[in-house]
Formats: structure tokens, sequence, C-alpha cells
């Protein structure tokens, strides 16, 4: 019941039997871009998982003998201005941000998934209330709301992540209302209508299945903003707090010497490029491997 | 006939840029925009440097910190303190073509005094009233002895404006300002730059070379240092201490240093609000445990390569009113872990440490938070925007908080609104009637000796009860480019534009 949207193209497809989660694999997996993408994004979650025992460092004890090494054999990407190993505290901000865009994109899921669905099944008054909500919301520029937040709770990574989850929310809702919109007409649904299905009971197993795919591509794409997002409040001094590190308050840091000790801007700056590309190509992979009229 | 017209233009627009190009000028790269460029409302450290280029102050110091004429020839308190008789310079007019008297500087003073919002009131509130005795001559008389009046004229509560201008823009005067100094106000954009160009009528004449002077605003540091490299300004302010080695390197820039009046430091909140409650707002030992924990030459070297000063007091010790019976402490683990003990506190415990954002400034808190660390201060920092850090400091809503101050000649002006009870900026909220009496006290005498002695009594008690931990004096890093001549930097921290000479 749940892969009625593929039956059509599975019928006109030679391989008949193969199931819409294995097609979307096997189309994944032919994508270059989103097979890099993938391995990049295991490669910092392994780092993130195991950083205490990758490194013989601590990523907050400070060596005032060593500031501001050159990479060497002992410090492979440098120290920075307190004397603390870049290497270790990339694979610790690693941990920030991969959490900061897990999380807070979990937190716009959880919140703009179910108000999505309600608005687009329920209709009338109500959809109009969170499409103006919605409106309302996204007129909120980010950094501003984020600002709000950290001065009225304390700055901190978990404000932040709330901050840029809320912000995302709205996107969220108003994909998962016009995709139910779409839904909403097809032919299973009418049927599931007919034989007298409640409204929570059509909406959360016949139609919510139905977009998900569409809401894990939006999801992936979204975790790569939130990334960047979590960069730029910790940069700012709105995200994770000293001497805890976050790659963007390891570049703010860094900025002071970007003539004198570049390592301290290239490390943290190359990871946070490479896991927001993984995530961009991984999420372009997967709208294009579960995009049924593409073959 | 075209043809004519066309190569006429040419030779025209030619002459003109190589006026343009015979024209000097000083472009000037600032950390901040300023705020408003009016003497009795401005507040910034950067807005001071602009006002140096164009209103002059009734006296001004020299590099030993003694007080100097400008647009008043002398000054004479009398024998019971409570007047002061003011001699004014001749022949000074304003921009506007007003000239400088007794009655403009009566004027000025009234002003700083009266207009709504102004931050010179407080400087100057000993001032009971002001008598014009010739066109040369105002008389000053004071509702009790203050001896910091004079250095508060070498500053903006000493600047004077045209009475006219003043009087015709009214609130607006920031936006247009007229004054007496060797350049007059161009034209400002806001974010970009503020022009000036040479006042021809200037009482000093002689000594301004330079035709124009433009101030930028460039926040980033090293973007600033960047762009006098490539020849984009000829002077930056606030060089950053890691860039010393730089600039000393390069042979087209030269560094110009003075150790700074102020000081950076940590408030300590010892009485306001539930956040004093804590065992560091509680007891001094902690306090002092927590001061002994800090090795301040480590943290100079660790974060300023060693350029700046390690310091204990409100003053340098390279200060005249410095006082040395109270030399800087040196680290002591053990000692500050028995100080703990003695205080019943178990360590580790938390403390909050308020930090206002920037990079330098974060980086002292994450050292002097590892050196806590040790003795047990689990100091946790809480990055915050630098104005709302005031207004939770004033609110009591933090227990230690980084906060530096730009200083000011006389030691009053580093002492008496920090440690007064109920001051302004005694964001500690320190209460000690002893030590309230001896700064009333400090301000009687004008003699240096017996304002020292004074000064070393209030120093002890400060230094006992530890509301404030005094740690580094910064030294004013300015760079210019080698074609600059004549330059020489005053501890003020101000740039002054007269007597250079671009070549």
């Amino acid at each position: 019941m749940t892969d009625a949207p593929f039956t059509a193209a599975l019928l006109k497809s030679a391989d008949a039997v193969e199931s819409p989660l294995r097609r979307a694999l096997r189309r994944l997996m032919r994508r270059k871009g989103a097979i890099f993408g993938l391995a990049i994004i295991v490669l910092f979650l392994a780092i993130a998982i195991f950083a205490p025992l990758l490194t013989p460092y601590d990523p907050i004890v400070q060596s005032w003998t060593a500031v501001r090494k050159p990479p060497s054999a002992l410090h492979w990407f440098g120290t920075d201005d307190l004397g603390r190993d870049i290497l270790v505290r990339v694979f610790y901000g690693a941990r920030a941000s991969l959490m900061a865009g897990v999380i807070s994109v979990g937190i716009a899921l959880a919140i703009g998934v179910p108000l999505g669905l309600a608005a687009g099944t329920l209709g009338g008054f109500f959809d109009a209330l969170i499409g103006r909500l919605t409106d309302a919301m996204l007129a909120c520029p980010f950094l501003i709301l984020a600002s709000a937040l950290a001065a009225c709770r304390g700055p901190s990574l978990g404000n932040a992540m709330i901050a840029i989850g809320v912000t995302t929310t709205p996107i969220f809702v108003r994909l998962t209302r016009g995709q139910v919109l779409a839904v909403n007409v097809e032919e299973y649904v009418a049927a599931a209508r007919a034989i007298g299905n409640p409204r929570w009971r059509i909406a959360l197993v016949h139609i919510l299945p139905n977009i998900l795919p569409a809401l894990l591509v939006q999801a992936t794409l979204s975790i790569a903003a939130a990334i960047i997002a979590e960069a730029s409040l910790s940069f700012l001094g709105l995200g994770q707090q000293p001497p805890d590190p976050s790659w963007g308050s390891m570049l703010n840091s860094a900025q002071r010497f970007l003539i004198n000790a570049p390592w301290m801007a290239v490390w943290p700056g190359l990871a946070i490029f490479l896991t927001v590309l993984s995530f961009n190509l991984v999420g372009d992979g997967l709208r294009d491997a579960l995009n049924p009229r593409e073959n | 006939m075209k043809t004519l017209r066309l190569t006429l233009a040419a030779a025209l627009l030619a002459l003109t840029c190589g006026a343009a190009a015979a024209q000097s000028t000083l472009r000037i790269g600032l950390a901040e925009d300023p705020d408003v460029l009016d003497p009795s409302l401005a507040r910034t450290y950067v807005g001071r440097i602009v006002f140096a280029a164009f209103c002059d102050k009734l006296f001004d110091i020299d590099a030993k910190l003694n007080v100097v004429p400008q647009l008043a020839l002398s000054h004479e308190t009398s024998a019971d303190g409570k007047t002061v008789t003011i001699k004014l310079r001749p022949g000074v007019k304003f921009q506007d073509g007003e000239p400088f008297n007794a009655e403009a500087a009566k004027f000025s003073l009234e002003r700083h005094l009266t207009v709504a919002g102004s931050f010179r009131k407080p400087e100057l509130a000993a001032i009971d009233h002001i008598d014009v005795v010739d066109p040369l001559t105002i008389k000053i008389a004071l509702k009790s002895p203050f001896s910091p009046l004079i250095a508060a004229l070498t500053d903006r509560a000493g600047m004077m404006v045209s009475p006219k201008a003043a009087k015709a823009e009214g609130d607006k005067f920031g936006l247009h300002p007229v004054c007496a100094g060797p350049y007059k106000f161009v034209e400002r954009v806001q974010q970009d730059r503020i022009v000036f160009e040479k006042f021809q009528d200037y009482w000093d004449k002689a000594n301004v070379h330079i035709d124009r002077v433009v101030f930028l605003p460039i926040v980033d540091a090293t973007v600033r240092l960047a762009n006098l490299k490539s020849g984009g300004l000829d002077l930056i302010e606030r060089v950053l201490a890691t860039d010393i080695k730089d600039v000393r390197a390069d042979k087209n820039l030269k560094l110009a240093t003075a150790l700074e009046l102020g000081y950076q430091g940590i408030d300590i909140n010892v009485g306001k609000g539930d956040a004093a409650k804590g065992p560091l707002g509680q007891s001094a030992k902690v306090r002092q445990a927590l001061e002994l924990a800090i090795d301040r030459t480590a943290l100079n070297q660790v974060v300023f390569n060693g350029e700046f000063v390690p310091g204990n007091q409100w003053v340098s010790p390279e200060n005249p009113y410095y006082q040395k019976a109270f030399p800087v402490p040196k680290r002591d683990v053990a000692k500050a872990k028995a100080l703990l003990k003695e205080a019943g506190v178990t360590a580790p415990f938390d403390i909050d440490f308020m930090v206002p954002k920037g990079a330098e400034t974060q980086a002292v808190a994450e050292v002097v938070q590892a050196m806590a660390a040790e003795v047990g201060i689990n100091m946790k920092i809480r990055v915050t925007e630098f104005a709302t850090s005031l207004k939770q400091a004033e609110q009591g809503n933090y227990q230690a908080f980084m906060l530096a101050w730009s200083g000011r000649t006389d030691p009053d002006g580093n002492t008496y609104i920090f440690f007064k009870t109920g001051a302004p900026q005694n964001y500690m909220g320190y209460k000690s009637p002893e030590v309230d009496k001896l700064l009333d006290e400090a301000r009687v005498p004008s003699d240096f000796a017996a304002r020292k002695a004074i000064y070393e009594k209030v120093t002890k008690l400060a230094l006992e009860d530890v509301p404030k931990i005094y740690l580094y004096h910064r030294r004013i890093l300015i760079a210019h480019t080698a074609k600059l001549e004549g330059y020489t930097q005053m501890p003020d921290g101000l740039v002054r534009v007269v007597g250079l000479k671009l070549k």
C-alpha cells in the first residue's frame, strides 16, 4: 500500500520485482559525487565518535611553550594561539558541528512535519493560521532570532541548536503541507477515505510514508545549512563557548593570525567546507535517486 | 571645433587631476566607526582620536603627562582650592570665523554641563559657576576643591565649540561640528569615512602641513594592517600585539607606541544582587586565591608575545602614581589552594565569567580560565556582546567580568567612579566607607606627593579586598608609513596631526 505512487513506474520498469528502496540505493550508488559525500560523512562521524581514541592530545589543555607552531610531526595541523593541538580540536569540533546539524534539523522535523501534516489534512482556518505563522517566521532573519535567544537564555551550543532548529522549521512546514496537498488527491488516499479511515490515520499511515522521500532530501540539505549556521553562530560567540572547540570559534580566533599563522584558519575552514559539500552532494544524489520519474 | 573642445576638456581634466594630486591627504584607519562627533555627547575612544584632528582643548598633555597650554595659556588655583582662574590664548578663531574668547569658553563649559545626555557632566560636576573676568580670562568657582579638574580639561571636557554653531544646530551639532582645531569638518559617511580639510585660520597654522585628513573605519585589524602595507592607508591605530614583529620587519612602516593610561582587569561582583552571594563574592581570601592563580607574565607572553606590561594596580608600573610598595605578585598555586582551604571553600567550584566579545579578550579569558582551573576555580566563560555585557554588569548579572578601562591622566579618573560606593562604574557593588573617605580626600590637594600618599592607602585596601583584579596594561600601538614624518605617541592614545608631514 505504502509504495503505491511507485506502482505505475514499477509496471513500466523492466525489473518489476525490485523494491523502491533498493532501486533508490542502486541509483544513489551510481552517483560518484554522492558516494564521495557519503564517505566523507561516515569518516567525520567516525572521527566525532572516536575522537578521544585518535590522538594523544586534549582539546582544551593549553601549552604555553608551543603557541602558534606550524604543522610538524608532533602537531600535524600545528597549534593555535594558546598552544592547543589543532588536529584534536578539529576532531572534537566535528562533534559540535555534526551534533548541531543533526539535532537542529531533528527539532525542525519534529515541529514542522506534524504542523505541516495537520495543516495539509485539516485545511480551513487551521491551515490559514499555520500559513501565516510560517510566513511570520520566515520574515524573521535567523541571526537576529539567534542573537535574541542568546541574549535571554545565554549563549551556548544548545541554544544555538534551538535557534537553528526553530528557524529551519517553516521550511518543513511548507514542504510537508505542499506534499500532503499533492498526495491527498491520489486514488489510494481517496480509497482509504472511502473505507472510512479517520483523518489522523490517513495522514499517518497513508500520506506520511509517501512524502518521506521529499522530506529526507530536504533534511539532508538542511543539515548542510545547519552546520554552516552553527559555525556562523560560534564564530560570533553565540554558539559553543570557550574552551570547548567548534570549527566556527576556531575560525574566529584564527582571524587575527591570517598572515602569521594561516594554518589556524585553514583546517577548520577545510573541515566546514568538506562536511557541508558532502551533505549537499548526498542531498542532491538522494533527490535524483528518489525521483520516481527518473530512471 | 569639436576636437579642439575635447582637447581643451582633456587638458582641463588633467589640470584638475594634477591639482588634486598635489593636495596631500592623510588617511587614518580606525578600528571602529566613531559615535557622535559632539564633544559633550561622545563616549568612545575612537571618537577621541577623531576629535584630536578638529577640536582643540583648553589644555593638552605632553609625553610625561604634564599639562601644557593649548587654547588656554595658564591656570591658577586659589589657596582654598575653590576658584580656578584660566587665561585664554588671544587671536583664536573657530572654524566658522567666530572669535574664541572668555564668553565662548564659558558657553562651551556650560554646554558640557547642561546639554541633555552630556557625558561630560560628571567630569565637571564640581563646577558651581563660571565668571567672565575679561575677554581672555575666566574664573571657575567650584563647589568644593577638585584637583582633577585641569586634567579633565585636557580631554573632551576641555573642548571648545563655536557658540554660534552650537546654538544654531542644537542637538544636531554632532552632524556638523565646529571647533577651533587644525582641521575643519567636511563630510561624514557613516561606516565609510569622515573627511576634514585644513582650517586656514588655525592659531598654529604654521605647523599644519597636510591639506586633508580622512578617517576610515576598518574593523578587522589584519585588514587594516594589509591596507597600510599596500598603501591604502597612511596610519592605523590598534595594531595587534602579535603583528608587532611584522611591522618592525617592514622597512616601509614605522611603529609608534606609548604605554596606556588604563588597564585590563577582571571585575568581581562583591555586592550586586544574588550573583555576589557565591564564595568569590563573599570571601576576600577566595578572590586573593584567584589573583594568585594567575601568572600575569605568562598571560602576556602567550596572548601578546610579551609586548604588554603586566600590572596589579589601576596605573601601570611606569606611571608616577604607581605604588612600588605593592609590586605585581608572582603566581603561587600552593598559597592559592591554602587560601581556599582557609576560606572553607570546597574546590572545584564554578564562577560565571562574563567576557565581552573580541578575539583578544576571549584569548585572555581562556588563559585565565586554564590558570584558575589549576587551583580548583572553574571559570565558566560566557561570551557576551560588549553593550549587553555593560548592561548585565550594571544589573549585577555576573560573578566575574573582563573589563578594560582606557584610562585618564589623573588617578582620580581611574579610581573614583569604580570604587566609590554607588558610583556609576562600580559594577562590583564594592562598599568600603574607608575607601570612600580616602577617595574624597584625594580630590583636595593639588600637590603630587600628598595625593600619592592618600592613594597609597586606597591601593592597600583595594588590593586586600580585591573587588578588581588588574591584569596588564596595553601598549598603544600606532603604525604608519615611513613617508609620514614627525609622529610621536602620547600616552592618552590620541593621534595628534599638528606638525605631521607627508613626504
